[in-house]
């Protein structure tokens, strides 16, 4: 199994996101329906911080869709992402999140990333979408 | 020799007369010439004008004695500049103390002269003019030092280290070769104007001197010393440091990926007939679905952990409870057709084991786990619970210690909204609201006969209207300003009639600073007319009573604070309700004290006028300040506060009227869940409802499937005409009215003897004294003479607390949700 760093299934940030064993799921019936899930972004260890590696504190920690098979099934833009619940009805379908340039170790600071599925596409069971999450650094607070 | 003759020789002067020696009194200190010609009238080693210094000086008469130094030597030549420095003291008006003549085919002169009482006047001068610079106002009745500077046309006069006067005239720009002609002192060339007075240190310098010199010579002759500027640079001994270093390590994680599973189940397989279905469930990760015996089933309801339990068949071997508890545990459906093949799974459960327990006898567990939706909200910090739950929190509405899971119910309770744990384990808020197209629509085809159970709300049950009322106390700080005038009752000429005795402006001054009351202005007092003939008929007034005054006004102002209590009556209304129940009220009290202390307002006392920030306010005729932005319950928080309760008030109507169910028994549906709108279309019953609480249970050994489903529906039974107002919080209800005073305070001069005088008591104020003895009416009264001065109080009404009052009401629309019966 590989933990992936920084991404938790509950907000309590106690149980890390496992690419071997976990997923985003969600279940909706076709074109009637629509599933909302969401995920956290953070650490337990309040002495950190977290910023995207590419230019830390200044660039967004970015968590972007992405479709492994363009133009069938299920497509980015039927996606949406939102840092609350209530976002995700004004969110636009595709569109990258950007979560704060820095998120502060701790349970407090952690920072939630809510997804929505609008079906649209038929029965069946789709694995084709994945979540990227951009390089992060852990700085010392 | 001396420090001031010392400065002077340093100077190398061309000529240095000191004037102190008996025998030859005017020798030139340089070329040790004397100078001649002493009439009848010099007095010689009188007191010299160095301080310190016992060399002495030379007195000229005035009449006729002079000196006249040598002339066999050059004075100047072509110098730059030169200066003539000397001390003279004289009470003469006039006379000549320096007439030097310089010679050649232009002829120059410098002259040295008292011009005029208290005036000396430097000139230097050629056959067509003379260029001066003349200094006035002086006292030369003590030792005064004279510098006459020439530099190149320009002159300038020091008396006493002070630059007095300047010329310049380009007539006298250079200095010529000259040879000696006449020279004279105490007496001008032509033997005229004789100077009566001493003389001392007559010093002709080479350069002219530059003002420090001009001080420096000045302080030495009068013992004053010389300025002597320090530069004194300090510094900072620091002691060795340790400057610490702070490494930062830095850990890098990739880019990640978070797959997706998107589950779209095609309602055609589960709700047709699925051949076969089987349960997934994975303990700590691990499918332990081929153990599960008996039956297992999930209960799940709004605001609430969903349970699941299930039996399962341990492993051989030792069997200890404890390795099955605190596990993460899920469970997921799993419709197949009929060889097998899997047609659509559903995740129904996520959640940890509670307790595990074995029977020994039938050799099975029993595992109960639960979604432990309190526990994950008990010890999350604020502001998560403010992301996960959203709504609206105000201390003063609820507990502020509260733990996590109660502060979520208190955010709660201001939305129309149900949390709960999903399938998927996620924490989610759902509102209660139907949705306008129903997830799931159950005909007599989609559930099973009997099971419809339909419980309506009672009229216990309901809340038509919530009346809350919330007082907010603060403190307003008040300022009163009043002019307080000491009256000039009878005027100047019945003063002069009767003569009594006048109000002394220091008594006024005291009594006005003396009281309760704080003076904020200058006292203005009336005045006494100066010396004259007043009156009709005329009588004269000699003044001399500047220390007395006819009257006086100043402003006095006093401060207290007043304890204000707004008392908000807010009403929440649901109008279809009370249409078809009447009035069902449920009344809530809040309160919240913006926290002041006013102690210091009230006791300082020095002070000159309204505080900063304070307007006069029409309704009282004072100057108000109110405390009620102050950082603990300011009117921020009351604004809150009252968002907060008109939040609550509506979603408890709201809760109440969906307290309508309806039960039924669905074909087992994996769709279906706490977030799910259904509607039953039947042929008796026609229903949309929010799923308030499911129970599914599946049997393992029988493959029966049974989901219950508790289906909530909004009711008002009215009309359908209440509106839904917007719950913007009142504004702040208006300033009573005060009965407000007089702010101006007349204090009479009463004065007794005279007639109309009344009788004295302790009651009367202002100035009582008495008309002059022989000016008195026999038997009118007579007064104790005395200044009494009497501000008024504060009204009781003004100090005392207040209370003012705003009532507003809100209509609330309650959902009407599907409901049709019928036989």
């Amino acid at each position: 199994m590989t933990l992936i760093a920084h991404v938790y299934l509950d907000e309590s940030l106690t149980d890390q996101f496992d690419d071997a064993s976990d997923l985003l799921e969600a279940a909706a019936v076709d074109g009637t329906d629509s599933a909302d899930g969401v995920f956290w972004v953070g650490d337990p260890d309040d002495t950190i911080k977290l910023q995207a590696s590419s230019d830390p504190g200044v660039d967004p920690i970015a968590v972007s869709i992405v479709d492994a098979s363009p133009g069938g099934g299920v497509e980015a833009s039927h996606i949406k992402l939102a840092a609350t619940q209530a976002l995700l009805d004004s969110a636009t379908g595709g569109a990258t999140l950007n979560l704060p340039a820095t998120i502060n170790g701790g349970t407090a600071g952690a920072q939630p990333v809510w997804y929505r599925w609008s079906n649209s596409t038929g029965d069946g069971i789709s694995t084709e979408i994945s979540l990227s999450i951009v390089a992060r650094s852990e700085v010392a607070i | 020799m001396s420090g001031y003759s010392d400065a002077i020789l340093a100077l190398s002067p061309k000529q240095y007369y000191r004037c102190g020696d008996a025998s030859s009194p005017l020798t030139d200190e340089i070329t040790s010439r004397s100078a001649t010609v002493f009439n009848t009238g010099t007095t010689f080693e009188v007191a010299g004008a160095i301080v310190g210094d016992a060399n002495t000086a030379v007195t000229f008469s005035g009449v006729s004695d002079y000196a006249k130094p040598t002339l066999s030597y050059d004075l100047f030549g072509t110098l730059a500049s030169w200066s003539v420095a000397c001390w003279i003291k004289s009470t003469d008006t006039a006379g000549v103390f320096l007439d030097f003549k310089v010679g050649g085919g232009s002829a120059r002169w410098i002259t040295l002269e008292i011009s005029a009482s208290n005036e000396i006047t430097a000139s230097i001068g050629i056959p067509s003019g003379t260029s001066a610079a003349v200094a006035t106002g002086l006292d030369l009745s003590a030792w005064s030092f004279v510098v006459f500077n020439w530099s190149a046309g320009a002159t300038e006069l020091w008396v006493n280290g002070v630059l007095e006067d300047t010329d310049n005239n380009p007539t006298y720009s250079t200095w010529p070769a000259s040879s000696p002609l006449d020279r004279y002192i105490g007496i001008r060339a032509d033997l005229t104007f004789a100077y009566a007075g001493s003389i001392d240190e007559i010093a002709f310098l080479p350069a002219a001197l530059a003002s420090g010199d001009v001080a420096d010579l000045y302080a030495l002759g009068t013992g004053a010393g010389s300025t002597l500027p320090m530069r004194l640079s300090g510094a900072l001994a620091v002691a060795a440091a340790s400057v610490p270093m702070r490494l930062r390590t830095v850990t890098t994680h990739a880019a990640a990926s978070l797959p997706m599973y998107l589950e779209a189940p095609d309602p055609a397989h589960y709700r047709g007939s699925a051949a076969a279905w089987s349960l997934e469930v994975l303990l700590d990760d691990v499918d332990i679905s081929d153990q599960l015996t008996g039956e297992a089933s999930i209960e799940a309801a709004e605001d609430e952990s969903a349970l699941a339990r299930l039996t399962l068949i341990p492993g051989t071997g030792s069997v200890d409870p404890d390795d099955y508890e605190r596990k993460p545990l899920s469970l997921r459906f799993v419709g197949r057709n009929s060889a097998g093949a899997v047609l659509y799974s559903a995740k129904r459960f996520t959640g940890i084991t509670s307790t595990a327990t074995y029977d020994p006898d039938e050799g099975v567990i029993t595992l109960e786990a639960t979604t432990d939706l309190q526990g994950r909200f008990e010890n999350l910090p604020r502001a998560t619970i403010d992301n996960l739950i959203g709504g609206q929190w105000s201390e003063y509405v609820f507990d502020e210690t509260a733990d996590g899971w109660q502060y979520a119910r208190d955010r709660l309770s201001t939305l129309a909204s149900e949390v709960h744990v999903d399938p998927y384990g996620q924490i989610k808020v759902v509102p209660w609201a139907v949705k306008g197209t129903p997830d799931v629509t159950l005909t007599d085809a989609a559930r099973f006969d009997n099971s419809l159970i339909v419980t309506r709300a009672t009229r216990r049950d309901l809340i038509t209207r919530v009346q809350a009322t919330l007082d907010f106390r603060f403190v307003r700080l008040r300022h009163r300003q009043i002019a307080a005038t000491l009256v000039d009752t009878y005027g100047f000429c019945h003063y002069l009639s009767y003569g009594w005795r006048l109000p002394a402006r220091e008594a006024i001054r005291a009594a006005a600073d003396g009281g309760a009351w704080t003076r904020v202005s200058e006292i203005t007092f009336t005045d006494l007319p100066p010396i004259g003939t007043y009156c009709t008929p005329a009588r004269g007034w000699t003044g001399g009573a500047d220390d007395f005054c006819l009257g006086a006004t100043w402003l006095a102002a006093r401060r207290w604070a007043q304890t204000v209590t707004e008392v908000y009556t807010l009403e929440v209304v649901a109008g279809d309700l009370e249409e078809a129940i009447g009035v069902q009220t449920l009344a809530e009290d809040y309160g919240l004290e913006a926290v002041y202390d006013a102690g210091d307002y009230e006791q300082i006392t020095t002070f000159d006028g309204p505080p900063t920030g304070a307007v006069l306010s029409a309704k009282t005729d004072d100057y108000q300040l109110d405390a009620d932005q102050v950082e603990a319950a300011g009117r921020s928080d009351l604004a809150a506060a009252q968002a907060v309760i008109l939040a609550k008030a509506k979603t408890t109507i709201l809760a109440r009227a969906r307290k309508n169910r309806i039960t039924v028994a669905p074909v087992y549906d994996p769709t279906i869940t706490l977030a799910s709108t259904v509607r039953i279309n039947c042929p008796y019953l026609v229903a949309t409802g929010k799923v308030a609480g499911l129970r599914e249970t599946f049997d393992l050994a029988s493959g029966d499937l049974v989901m219950v489903l508790e289906l909530a529906l909004s009711r008002h039974g009215g009309s359908g005409s209440a509106a839904d107002d917007t719950l913007t919080a009142p504004s702040a209800p208006a300033q009573a009215d005060e009965v407000t005073s007089s702010r101006h305070y007349f204090a009479p001069i009463r004065v007794g003897g005279i007639p109309g005088a009344v009788t004295d008591s302790d009651e009367l104020d202002g100035w009582l004294t008495n008309a002059q003895e022989s000016e008195r009416t026999p038997g009118a009264a007579l007064y104790r003479e005395r200044l009494v001065l009497r501000l008024p109080a504060i009204e009781e009404g003004a100090r005392n607390a207040t209370e003012v009052a705003a009532s507003v009401s809100y209509s609330v629309a309650v959902p009407q949700d599907e409901l049709t019966l019928s036989n």
